[in-house]
């Protein structure tokens, strides 16, 4: 069981299953649930772990200001290769920067052939831990920020058809069998939808962040609506301070 | 709450967001109000300007600023929306693109001006002001993809402009869609609200405060 840093949770939870799928939706911006997203990847890396990051909604100099901005210095995990960028929005849109750790889908990418591009990139970079040795006692996670952007690029539709087949690719590809397979998170902002209720039902944790706004002030609360063995809805409150995570159960 | 605390807690590259819960919270007023605050730096101040420009200048009119006197080498504006709108002007200090506009040529004038700007600046610290980012959803045809690329001229004149400090005005309520990346990207973020008959603010980001936005200075 892996540890998600905020200890309130993972002594709820006693952490979080390997290789499980975790579904994070942040509803409103200002419950800042992507915040809590980039402390939990700082958290990882600080612990000398293993980060992919799919970044599908930034363009890269934004996505690496953003994560200063959340005390990780990047360019030194990507030296160390512990921090592999997939990036997606830059595959897209361009601009392609050449850099140790960040990759590109080659060609043009169309949501039928994504997830083997995906697959083929990730197989690189596992190479490249394995030639290292650096599988070796450490978590390997896959952080994906955030899907819902598919949704506005492949519409609805097309949207639902990747992640069918994006999971069938995922079991068979080398990149998933012959080398270890991660834990993975899969960032949902926004409203819920039949792309959210898919993927609700695949995964084997989902967690909401929700703000709500008083006269007093914003109060933000974590859900917890699905973890193995779990049948009602934990709730948490938590604060973001700049080091640290304050989470408590409501 | 004073304008010149949240001025002052914008630090190196920082930014700064004010966010309009629609019109009626007048959180575009509050804008400018720290806009009338970076002026009393007197330090160099880019104003990207995505509503018409005589809105901007009635409003900064009904706070004592005349624009035309503030205009100057130290006083930018690029006037998003007159030139997506077709509408030419010849005011010093105001910039303008010719031509043909859409996203990606926007952004590619864009950059070019950026460069011939920041090689320009004796200052290595700029402030930018946005009066307003949601301007941006009524503009660009894919404002997401476009606010993005835009992100990426802040590196290339990086060399440059070391330190741009950034009070960003957005109306929510205009453009949900570009709500997240705001949030994300902003160090301190004040959201303004009307509530009943009266008007709060409140740090929802980068601290915790509940004022009144127009409670004097």
């Amino acid at each position: 069981m892996f540890k998600t840093g905020m200890k309130e949770l993972d002594k709820l939870l006693g952490g979080i299953r390997e290789h499980a799928y975790i579904l994070f939706h942040e509803e409103d911006p200002r419950s800042l649930g992507r915040e809590l997203v980039f402390r939990f990847i700082r958290y990882k890396l600080e612990n000398d772990n293993l980060m992919g990051i799919f970044n599908i909604s930034y363009s890269l100099p934004f996505l690496l200001e953003v994560m200063c901005k959340n005390g990780i210095d990047a360019d030194s995990y990507l030296d160390s290769l512990n921090l592999a960028i997939v990036d997606t929005f830059g595959s897209f849109y361009g601009p392609r920067i050449r850099r140790r750790g960040v990759w590109y889908l080659p060609g043009s990418p169309s949501y039928e052939l994504l997830s083997r591009k995906y697959a083929e990139v990730v197989r690189a970079h596992k190479e490249l831990w394995a030639e290292k040795g650096m599988f070796s006692g450490r978590e390997l996670w896959g952080v994906a920020v955030d899907v819902s952007e598919y949704i506005r690029i492949f519409g609805e539709a097309n949207t639902l058809s990747y992640f069918e087949i994006s999971a069938e690719v995922r079991r068979q590809h080398e990149a998933y069998r012959r080398y270890p397979a991660g834990t993975n998170i899969w960032v949902f902002s926004g409203d819920v939808d039949r792309v959210f209720s898919s993927l609700y039902r695949r995964v084997d944790y989902v967690f909401r962040t929700r703000s709500v706004l008083t006269e007093d002030g914003v109060t933000r609360y974590l859900y917890v609506l699905k973890a193995p063995g779990l049948s009602d809805i934990p709730v948490f409150e938590y604060r973001i301070t700049k080091d640290d995570v304050k989470v408590k159960r409501t | 709450m004073n304008y010149s605390a949240l001025i002052g807690s914008i630090h190196r590259n920082g930014v700064l967001t004010v966010i309009a819960r629609g019109a009626e919270s007048n959180g575009d007023l509050l804008g400018i109000k720290l806009l009338k605050e970076l002026l009393k730096l007197k330090e160099p101040i880019f104003v990207a300007l995505y509503e018409p420009l005589l809105v901007f200048r009635s409003n900064l009119a009904n706070e004592g600023i005349m624009l035309e006197d503030v205009l100057g080498d130290d006083f930018w504006i690029l006037d998003v929306f007159g030139n997506f709108k077709g509408i030419e002007r010849d005011i010093p200090h105001v910039y303008q693109m010719s031509g043909y506009l859409d996203d990606g040529v926007f952004v590619s004038k864009y950059g070019e001006m950026m460069k011939g700007l920041s090689k320009s600046l004796s200052s290595e610290r700029v402030w930018f002001f946005s009066y307003l980012s949601s301007g941006a959803c009524k503009l660009f045809s894919m404002p997401r993809r476009t606010y993005q690329i835009i992100w990426n001229l802040k590196m290339e004149v990086e060399e440059y402009l070391p330190d741009i400090r950034s009070v960003l005005v957005y109306d929510s309520a205009d453009c949900p869609e570009l709500e997240d990346y705001i949030y994300t990207i902003s160090d301190v973020v004040v959201e303004a609200v009307k509530r009943g008959t009266r008007r709060l603010a409140y740090i929802t980001k980068g601290g915790e405060a509940v004022f009144d936005p127009f409670g004097g200075e």
